[in-house]
């Protein structure tokens, strides 16, 4: 009986060690690795980098679709006849938004507003700097989406009651928006602050918080944006590019000035992989008039051909792998032919076809098409010490977007077109070099000394009065090889390259649909809390008049204006 | 493998002095029953359950007995007592007698040892109901000259004159007569009697209660039944048995995760849905009982750590009594499971047990056999010499030429003749195998008791390079203490490990084959010919990818998951007075996982390998005292519970991984090209503290009121500057009533009935760190720039709630238990109804509004159903018996509020279709914006919900169009489809025994419910599952058309201008505006037309079957809803014979008992409603919105034998 008597003192005294007070559960209940408060530096940065480092985007809506679309990349095996009408896992850009770059850089800007105004003073570059890259975002995704919600977006953590139900702002809206923003932003870097400003540094990680560079990334900013309005508002183009050239620090002067992440890290995912799944090749137009131009980047963009010495050729064509009428022509560069009808032509079945043959007694597989360089844009290829590099906007792109406007003769640019023209095909060889270099391309060649002049020399290259235009659209349209979005704005803004042009032309491939335009809007679901006001956007952009129905993705977004 | 050696080593050597004593010796005057049942406990093993309230009642005994049959002295005992008894494995139980006691006792005086003269010899095995022997059944002849008991496996032997009448009887089980003139071997199936109601079951903390003061329904399974099934989750075993109970087996192999749901769902968080698993007192919860979120790699939780050899019931307590006792985790029901205990006996008890199965994949989903790869009959390649080729760009589709034995150049560059290839997709099978061992010793004296066991499983499943190994040890034992205290501890340690779980979707064999593999892709080949033999990596020549997602994988990538699993647990009962007991019990669950995954690298050379270990280490501890008292005042009869307990839960974990590889084959971190990433788990640490009552009321044994309470401090609602509403009470009642104890003169027919009433109530918190949400934390250094910075964001991108309340639920429960026609017939019905309302959810808000969802508590989630078990012996003769078990379940899964007025809440999804809790509505039904469109012609319209028609825009070609392009309101545009969940669910149990054959025949059934399935889907839209072959042809029922445009217009082939047979007709109404091309060659308005009526006056063609498979299921254009289909089966689930080897041979063998038996499980579907055979029970998540099939697994069966045996 006594022991027992001790045993349940025993117990009782042991029950009482597990006190239950607030303190000890709210210590308990509180997460270790919580941070209550940040240096706004430090979100600066995933912002900045989830510009770039969803590898989704890349895998769906760069390699599997837009660049097929625009035929920058073909399957080495041939177009399907779907190729226009798929689009599965597209337009990821609006969640890398809303979770991602909006979600943090509004968050930089909140915890600036919201510090003593002591401090916040010291903050205003970062702030401005801030606001830059979230209009670049901003416009990135209604250049896909049309109307999206931006005014009011991004509040529910900083209202109360939490405004959980944005409304939609309108493309012209928005445009008008950022543009303001933008301008705020290079006011506020132009200006010369009595308080001495904190820089983010390495924490900044495209020009590491430099505030010149930026205002001269938000002026080729406003420039692109503006380029967009090129047949909605031509006068508000005009004014604004006026605007950014006379500016006292003004556009991007040289490839120094390029907006641009290099990183070792971003864009080791495997679905930034080009061939990861799909093998992808050039497309046959491309590659044939790169090679006729002995165009320097082309050993950048491409591998050689599977066949591509007369000596391989012989023995594939003697094995019965080519046709027996086939000849010799030199080419050691091929692209794939876009068209789906051509991958029943009896006569090309060995484009599509792994070629099988011996070649001095080694098995040989390959492709009769040159596959793409992988490595340029997936760190898999360069690893483990090449750099990936991931362009914003860059000053071979502001000297050919000038070129055009002055061109177009919607500005008063100081330089000529011609010499815009050369610049920024000379500024993006110099770029695809460095690049190639820089992602241990194999067997990469550096560029020659006489290469460049050489290729503005050739036909098709060398400036033309009468088909300057496209010409100078036609270098966009190279120089954009690693940046999607831009093909295909450029595609949609200017009808170049196109299936009639003189100096570069695609295939026409419209029997098998249109290219799309933009993304699928579909309509909320019943569980969706902003169903309203993404129904009336989805009315509003209905009546915009070339929307065509929301979930046709050959609609057309606001600027884009038949 | 030593420690084996060394068991079977001892175990030899105690072979001899085993076998348990059935005489005792006792002689005194005057003795207490409890003086006695020492007594006989010392010298048999046998233990003794009883309340001490009963034993007051009882009468003192003299005894002078000398190696007299157990049984008979305890009859002795028990003579004019107010008490009588029954034997539950060696355990004699001490129960109240009823007034009219019906059970003959038999004048133990009368009976003779040794029989004086015989004529002949009778052998037997007595059982109960269920086929298990009962040990200390009573056989004597009608004069009670001659009579013995059973052993502990049911046997007898007895030498008695021909033409004896043998009486054989067995407390609580009714009597029986049979009359024996020659010598034979019997086989005698006791059933219960109207007494045996006073069935003992496991209840509460682990408590044994008489059932019939229970006000709440509890099935008990014992661990035979679980052994009986063969299958490595013990959890997975109760599939089918237990109404209310849905138990779907993961599809990931023998270890995968169960879905298990226990009275439908009452979270609107899908994966809370789980019942409380207990095992000897330790909690299972969430965090070790974790789910499958869908499509991720499947290893299983921790219930593949529980040796079934190792149980000795698993009690299934569904109602709301429970949650009062377990407090807020056992919303969802309890599922209790007791580990086995030794006996006090002489010598060691050791029994071995070896199981071997074989599994068997013997079936996939159908796929079509006649069409090859590409789009339209002529879809060749032409090789420079004219020969024909596969056309690439149309590969992985199955719409091409008819697979005629032509000579083609396969993708593989190889020349062979066009066949399809039947079988490929089994072959890449193999028959699994699988080994269980068990040996088992147990041993002790009056003091004490030990079991000591090891068990050692290893499966190698149907899927290459899938196995899954597990080590058991397990130790418990009970000491006593002086006369009062009792302590029981046990300690048990499992090892297992799980290599290559079959995965699902994108890496699922089967997926692939439909969604990327043409009819003739050549798997044999590829499936050898995976890695490029020339530079390593995967070979890129596999155009289908299913080299680099399937096989490459499969063969050479290795994800593994070890776990080591530490349950450990003592026990302390102190008697403080006669009527008050103290009980202390403090448990721990250590489990540590490390999960590891090697990817070979697929990249030529076999580059860039990558390498991941996640390492977690959750440990539990729960600490509980209680003081119970019982006291009995005349008729009514008190008892009183209250204690207090403390659970402490905390987790470690870390994840690191390589990025990039430098070298290949090399997994470990020091092989990273760039640094490691490394992220550390929370350590998630709670702590629930509890106070608690339970008491009741007994009446006459007849009417049992019994009331519970609990209030809970939570320290999962506390925020992080103290605030918080962190206390709640909550508590219930119910009430037992054996109406036939009322009656004076009860017809013949009525044995034993029962009413049940139950309500009860619990409150509940949230995980760890769930009310701080809304602060920052660190993302890293990012190192990818010239130097190294530090990143921070939100931690979650849910809006925090400073203002949280505890969950509520509230269950109402009624039941009748009776039993009829002397046991023959028996039954119990319940009817319930549970409320689960202010559930903290993560509420999903547009990301636009900078947050992806919001903290909330809201929504009330209703569950109301029917159980129905209904049992019986249809047939009992002298050696033949059939006994037969049915349960039906039904229940309705209800939505009453959502917060925020929404209309839908995701409970799991695909894209454009998903499993929803409908406010107002179904908890758990199907919408799709991507289902059909129905068809609103205004009021009236006969025609109004059809499917409706969209026409291309140059009018030659019709399609279906998504109801999210066709509605005009949130409803129409994503319709409600139909509910996930079964009408009800259903099985038949049949045991037929004859002599020492036993046959047990088991058909389970699910009856409703819609599934989604994607193999289906995609296996539509590329042609390749059988279904598609309709309408391709005038053989396949493919309609006659010359078509109006001579290109397809979905896919863009050539349709030519002259007649075809492969037209499909659309079932639907064309909306307004659509004009389509007649076959006069000019446009006709065809809005508000049936598709059969235009089609009728030549206004349209019929589409052709290409167009129309690939349209109509593809991902960007296709209707989800034609994916979908009812869900109901009926499945062979088991079928097994055993055989008990007769007495006189196992003695001889020196044995207790040697039982073999053949058992085959998931033989066969009886009935399937899923389209083209398509698995119905493969499943891919186990949340509560589970209806999605992705792939899945072929249909694999086991077979195999079962061996046990103890000395």
């Amino acid at each position: 009986m006594r022991t027992s008597i001790h045993i349940l003192l025993l117990g009782c005294l042991l029950l009482s060690l597990f006190s239950c007070s607030r303190s000890k559960f709210a210590a308990l209940n509180t997460d270790p690795d919580a941070v209550l408060s940040i240096d706004p530096k430090t979100e600066l940065t995933p912002g900045e980098l989830s510009m770039v480092s969803n590898s989704n985007q890349v895998f769906y809506d760069f390699i599997r679709n837009i660049k097929p679309w625009t035929q920058v990349y073909v399957p080495i095996t041939g177009n399907i006849a779907t190729f226009l009408t798929s689009g599965g896992n597209i337009g990821q850009r609006w969640g890398i938004f809303y979770g991602g770059v909006g979600y943090d850089l509004e968050d930089v800007l909140h915890i600036i507003d919201k510090m003593p105004a002591a401090k916040a003073a010291q903050y205003q570059y970062l702030r401005a700097i801030t606001l830059i890259p979230l209009a670049y975002y901003a416009f990135y995704v209604s250049d896909g989406f049309d109307r999206i919600p931006y005014k009011q977006a991004f509040q529910a953590r900083y209202t109360n009651p939490p405004l959980v139900t944005p409304v939609y702002d309108s493309q012209e809206s928005l445009f008008d928006t950022l543009d303001t923003q933008l301008k705020t932003a290079i006011a506020v870097l132009e200006s010369s602050p009595s308080v001495t400003q904190v820089s983010p540094g390495a924490n900044e990680v495209f020009y590491q918080g430099d505030p010149t560079h930026w205002i001269k990334a938000a002026n080729s900013l406003r420039l692109k944006m503006a380029m967009r309005l090129m047949k909605q508002n031509p006068a508000k183009l005009t004014a604004i590019a006026g605007e950014v050239l006379a500016d006292n620090v003004g556009l991007m002067s040289s490839v120094a000035d390029d907006w641009i992440l290099y990183s070792t890290t971003v864009g080791i995912a495997a679905d930034f992989n080009p061939v990861e799944q799909t093998i992808y090749s050039g497309s046959h137009n491309t590659v044939s008039f790169m090679y006729r131009t002995a165009d320097p980047r082309l050993r950048i963009f491409y591998q050689q051909s599977g066949i591509n010495t007369q000596d391989i050729f012989d023995s594939a064509k003697a094995q019965g792998v080519l046709p027996d009428t086939l000849t010799w022509d030199g080419q050691n560069y091929r692209g794939q032919y876009a068209s789906p009808a051509v991958t029943g032509d009896p006569t090309r079945g060995f484009w599509f076809q792994k070629l099988k043959f011996s070649y001095k007694g080694a098995a040989q597989s390959v492709s009769y098409p040159s596959v793409i360089q992988p490595g340029l844009t997936y760190y898999g290829y360069n690893a483990p010490t090449g750099t990936n590099m991931f362009p914003i906007i860059t000053y071979a792109d502001v000297c050919l977007m000038r070129a055009e406007l002055k061109q177009r003769g919607l500005s008063n640019d100081p330089m000529s077109a011609e010499q815009l023209y050369y610049n920024g095909i000379t500024a993006s060889i110099t770029n695809y070099d460095h690049w190639g270099k820089n992602t241990l391309l194999p067997d990469y060649t550096p560029l020659g000394a006489s290469e460049v002049s050489n290729y503005l020399a050739q036909p098709g290259v060398a400036y033309d009065p009468a088909n300057a235009l496209e010409q100078i659209c036609d270098q966009e349209y190279l120089n954009f090889f690693v940046n999607a979005n831009e093909t295909w704005a450029l595609i949609k803004r200017t009808g170049y390259p196109g299936t009639t042009g003189n100096i570069l032309r695609l295939e026409d491939v419209s029997n098998y649909g249109l290219m799309p335009r933009r993304y699928v809007i579909n309509a909320p679901t019943l569980s969706d809390l902003n169903y309203t006001n993404e129904m009336n956007a989805i009315d509003s952009m209905e009546a915009e008049p070339h929307f065509g129905v929301p979930t046709d993705m050959t609609g057309r977004v606001w600027w884009d204006v038949p | 493998m030593k420690l084996t050696v060394l068991l079977l080593t001892l175990a030899i050597a105690q072979a001899h002095g085993a076998g348990l004593a059935q005489n005792v010796t006792i002689s005194g005057h005057n003795l207490s029953l409890k003086q006695v049942f020492t007594s006989i406990k010392r010298q048999t093993g046998y233990a003794f359950f009883y309340n001490n309230t009963l034993l007051e009642q009882a009468h003192l005994v003299t005894l002078d007995v000398k190696d007299e049959p157990l049984f008979q002295v305890i009859d002795r005992c028990f003579r004019d007592q107010p008490l009588t008894y029954y034997i539950e494995n060696k355990t004699v139980v001490i129960t109240q007698r009823p007034p009219a006691d019906r059970i003959p006792a038999m004048p133990a005086d009368s009976i003779r040892q040794q029989p004086i003269a015989a004529d002949i010899v009778i052998k037997g095995k007595i059982t109960n109901e269920k086929g298990e022997p009962l040990a200390g059944a009573s056989v004597h002849t009608k004069d009670t000259r001659f009579g013995t008991s059973t052993d502990a496996d049911g046997s007898f032997i007895l030498r008695v004159p021909a033409g004896s009448v043998l009486i054989i009887s067995s407390v609580g089980y009714e009597t029986r007569r049979i009359t024996v003139t020659k010598p034979e071997t019997l086989v005698i199936q006791l059933t219960f009697s109207n007494r045996s109601i006073d069935e003992v079951v496991v209840t509460g903390y682990g408590e044994n209660r008489v059932k019939r003061s229970l006000g709440y329904a509890v099935t008990q399974i014992s661990g035979d039944d679980i052994r009986a099934t063969a299958q490595v989750n013990p959890i997975s075993a109760l599939q089918g048995m237990v109404a209310g109970l849905q138990v779907q087996p993961g599809v990931a192999g023998e270890a995968s995760t169960p879905n298990i749901k226990l009275r439908g769902s009452n979270s609107l968080n899908a994966y809370e849905n789980t019942p409380l698993i207990v095992v000897d007192g330790m909690i299972f919860d969430n965090q070790s009982v974790t789910p499958n979120p869908g499509n991720y790699t499947d290893y299983g939780n921790i219930l593949k750590d529980l040796n079934p050899d190792d149980i000795e019931s698993i009690s299934v307590l569904k109602g709301g009594a429970v949650t009062a006792l377990y407090g807020s985790r056992a919303a969802n029901g309890v599922l209790l499971i007791k580990t086995k205990k030794g006996l006090a006996q002489k010598g060691l008890g050791i029994s071995v047990s070896q199981d071997v199965l074989f599994d068997q994949a013997y079936k996939t989903t159908d796929f079509q056999n006649v069409y090859g790869a590409g789009l339209y009959a002529n879809d060749w390649s032409t090789l420079p010499n004219g020969g024909l080729a596969i056309n690439a760009s149309d590969y992985g589709i199955s719409f091409g030429p008819k697979m005629t034995g032509q000579t083609f150049q396969d993708i593989n560059g190889l020349t062979r003749k066009n066949y399809p290839n039947t079988r490929d997709l089994l072959d890449i099978y193999r028959t699994g195998q699988t080994s269980n061992t068990n040996i088992a010793l147990s041993g002790g004296n009056e003091n004490s008791t030990f079991r000591m066991s090891y068990s050692r499983l290893g499966s190698n499943t149907v899927l290459p390079n899938n196995s899954f190994d597990r080590n058991s040890f397990a130790l418990r034992a009970t000491h006593r203490i002086g006369s009062n205290m009792t302590l029981d501890g046990n300690v048990t340690y499992v090892h297992s490990y799980n290599h290559n779980p079959a995965q699902q979707d994108g890496s699922s064999p089967m997926y692939k084959f439909f969604y990327q593999g043409a009819r003739n892709y050549d798997a044999g080949y590829w499936s050898h010919h995976y890695i490029d033999s020339v530079v390593g990596g995967v070979n890129n020549a596999d155009i289908t990818g299913i080299s680099q997602t399937i096989f490459f994988p499969l063969y050479q990538d290795q994800f593994f998951q070890k776990e080591n699993n530490l349950r450990a647990g003592i026990d302390l009962t102190a008697k403080i007075l006669s009527w008050l007991t103290f009980n202390g019990n403090a448990s721990i669950n250590l489990y540590d996982r490390d999960q590891e995954t090697d990817e070979r690298g697929s990249q030529p050379g076999f580059n860039n390998p990558y390498y991941a270990q996640h390492i977690t280490n959750l440990l539990q501890a729960r600490y509980r005292g209680e003081l119970a008292g019982s006291k009995q005042y005349g008729d009514y009869r008190f008892d009183l519970h209250i204690g207090g307990e403390v659970f402490t839960s905390g987790q470690t974990g870390i994840l690191y991984y390589t990025n990039g590889g430098v070298l290949p084959d090399i997994y470990r971190l020091s092989n990273s090209a760039n640094p490691v990433t490394t992220v550390e788990d929370k350590p998630n640490k709670s702590q629930l503290s509890s106070a608690y009552f339970q008491g009741s009321v007994g009446y006459k044994n007849f009417l049992t009121l019994n009331i519970y309470g609990r209030n809970d401090w939570n320290s999962s609602l506390v925020y992080n500057d103290g605030h918080g509403q962190y206390s709640y009470f909550y508590g219930g009642a119910d009430v037992a009533f054996v109406f036939t104890d009322l009656f004076k003169n009860r017809p013949s027919w009525l044995d034993f009935g029962k009413l049940r009433l139950s309500y009860a109530s619990a409150g509940n918190g949230s995980d760890p760190y769930t009310a701080n949400t809304g602060s920052y934390g660190s993302l890293g250094t990012y190192t990818g720039g010239s130097s190294n910075v530090s990143q921070y964001a939100y931690q979650s991108s849910t809006l925090g709630n400073q203002d949280l309340v505890p969950e509520r639920s509230s269950k109402i429960e009624t039941g009748l238990e009776f039993r009829l026609f002397k046991g023959r017939l028996g039954g119990d019905f319940t009817f319930y109804n549970q409320d689960t309302k202010n559930q903290i959810i993560n509420f999903s808000v547009p990301s636009t509004s900078g947050v992806s969802a919001a903290l909330l508590n809201g929504g009330l989630v209703r569950d109301r159903g029917i159980e129905v078990m209904v049992y019986g012996t249809p047939v009992q003769s002298r050696h033949f018996s059939w006994t037969s078990r049915f349960i039906y379940y039904y229940n309705r899964n209800t939505v009453v509020s959502l917060p925020f007025g929404t209309n839908y809440i995701n409970l799991y999804g695909e894209d454009g279709i998903t499993s929803v809790a409908v406010r107002n509505g179904n908890y758990g039904e199907l919408v799709a914006p991507y289902g059909y469109a129905r068809y609103n012609g205004g009021n009236g319209s006969p025609l109004n919900g059809q499917h409706v028609l969209g026409m291309t825009g140059n009018g030659t070609q019709a399609y279906y169009i998504r109801a999210v392009n066709y509605g005009t309101d949130p409803l129409s545009q994503e319709p409600q489809i139909g509910s996930t969940l079964p009408k009800f669910l259903g099985s038949w149990m049949n045991t037929f025994s004859y002599k020492g054959l036993s046959l047990g025949i088991f058909l389970d059934a699910r009856i409703g419910g819609l599934e989604w399935s994607t193999s289906y889907f995609y296996g539509s839209q590329t042609g390749n599952i059988k279904s598609t072959l309709y309408g391709r042809d005038a053989a396949h029922g493919g309609l006659i058309y010359t078509p109006t445009n001579p290109t397809s217009q979905y896919l863009g082939f050539p349709l030519g201008t002259t007649q075809r047979d492969d037209g499909i007709a659309l079932k639907g109404v064309f909306e307004s505006g659509s004009r389509s091309v007649g076959t006069d060659g000019n446009t006709h308005d065809v809005s508000g037309m049936t598709f059969d009526q235009a089609l009728k006056d030549g206004y349209v063609t019929p589409v052709n079957a290409a167009d129309y498979y690939v349209k109509t299921f593809s991902w960007s254009a296709g209707i989800r809803e034609a994916g979908v289909f009812e869900n109901s089966w009926v499945a062979l689930r088991q079928v097994s014979l055993g055989y008990e080897i007769p007495p006189s041979l196992i003695h001889k063998l020196k044995l207790n008992n040697l039982r073999v038996s053949l058992v085959g499980r998931n033989l066969i579907y009886l009935y399937n409603s899923a389209h083209d055979h398509i698995n119905p029970e493969n499943e891919n998540d186990s949340g509560s919105g589970s209806a999605f099939e992705d792939g899945g697994v072929p249909y694999v069966r086991s077979y195999g034998f079962m061996f046990n045996t103890s000395f």
